[in-house]
């Protein structure tokens, strides 16, 4: 009887280990399938902007701390283009965009633009910067401009907004690019390595 | 009667588990967590982790770039002074770095093992080789913090194009 008793045991132990194996296998599809109705179209997005907009800023700082040989003295870009703002140089624009072009524009995306916002200003709620008129001193590499002043009307200093402007926009995306204020100063720059 | 007295541990085993299955069901169909939001604030830390690493290694290369171009540049224009290319390098990195620390500052270590000369430069035939060993960063926000560890080995030649 004991033999017996034994063998309905182990019987029923088989049969109760293949039912929590089923279970547990049932469980693990369940669990599978609210995952795919969770997830929706995928939340998992690799944005590769702040990636190409690092290596833009990266692109920017150098520059500025770079130096450019003018009217026989070294100057930082940075004050270069601090005081060409203020009063506008031809040797020293020559100078940094011989600059640019040799060691920094290797890449045809590479792009540098400064300029100065005029006017008044206010700062809407959603914190866009909003300006009367800008002044683009230099959209580098030149596309059809030079160091001249270019003074333009726009809505918000971004660097969609300038770069859209007439025949600015044409072979440039803002994409990518990093923009920068510093007191009445603005910079947008895109690049990925220098040459 | 005995040997069914038996099988009640075994079926009680059965009820256990289908029980321990259904509160584990339970359990994650009323996770309260907002999935998508978690996920999206971890990708957005994760891709400013990998900004920063991105904006360190783009101007440690170029402060090394600007830095062989300068000694090479130097090195055609000066008279004979017996400096090697190695000193003038490193006399003309320490300027950029100076000079870059002016206009920005990296979080870590970076910048402070160029200043202080923690570097290796070689030269491997045509090319020179550019190694800083531990560099750190550390990215913070709020309480959270990660800290990154790497190396950079650079290969350049000497007029300061990045191989």
């Amino acid at each position: 009887m004991n033999i017996r008793g034994q063998i309905d045991q182990v019987i029923v132990s088989v049969v109760v280990l293949f039912a929590v194996v089923f279970l547990m296998v049932f469980f693990q599809y369940a669990t599978a399938l609210l995952n795919i109705f969770s997830s929706g179209d995928g939340f998992v997005v690799h944005n590769s902007e702040p990636r190409d907009m690092a290596a833009s800023s990266a692109f920017l700082d150098l520059f500025l701390s770079d130096r450019v040989y003018t009217d026989r003295t070294y100057l930082g870009v940075r004050e270069a283009i601090m005081a060409m703002a203020n009063e506008e140089n031809e040797n020293t624009a020559f100078a940094i965009e011989q600059l640019f072009r040799q060691h920094y524009a290797c890449d045809a995306e590479s792009f540098f633009v400064f300029g100065k916002y005029e006017g008044e200003s206010s700062r809407a709620e959603n914190s866009d910067v909003s300006f009367d008129t800008v002044r683009v001193y230099a959209i580098l590499p030149s596309r059809g401009f030079d160091f001249s002043a270019i003074t333009k009307n726009v809505g918000a200093l971004t660097a969609e907004g300038i770069l859209a402007g007439e025949g600015v926009s044409e072979g440039v995306s803002a994409r990518g690019a990093v923009f920068r204020l510093e007191s009445d100063l603005f910079f947008i720059a895109r690049g990925e390595r220098l040459c | 009667m005995l040997n069914r007295r038996g099988h009640v541990p075994t079926l009680m085993l059965f009820v256990v588990a289908l029980a321990l299955c259904a509160a584990a069901w339970f359990s994650f169909l009323t996770f309260n967590g907002d999935i998508r939001e978690k996920a999206a604030s971890l990708q957005s830390w994760n891709e400013r982790v990998e900004a920063e690493r991105v904006y360190a290694e783009r101007v440690i290369e170029g402060l090394v770039a600007g830095a062989a171009r300068d000694a090479s540049e130097a090195l055609a224009a000066s008279v004979e002074d017996g400096e090697g290319y190695e000193t003038r390098f490193d006399r003309f990195l320490q300027v950029r770095v100076a000079r870059f620390s002016d206009v920005k500052n990296i979080s870590g270590n970076a910048l402070g093992l160029m200043r202080t000369h923690s570097y290796l430069l070689k030269q491997d035939g045509e090319v020179y080789v550019f190694e800083l060993k531990n560099i750190f960063l550390k990215i913070e926000d709020g309480r959270n913090s990660v800290v990154q560890r790497f190396d950079m080995r650079i290969s350049f030649m000497p007029s300061g194009e990045i191989r």
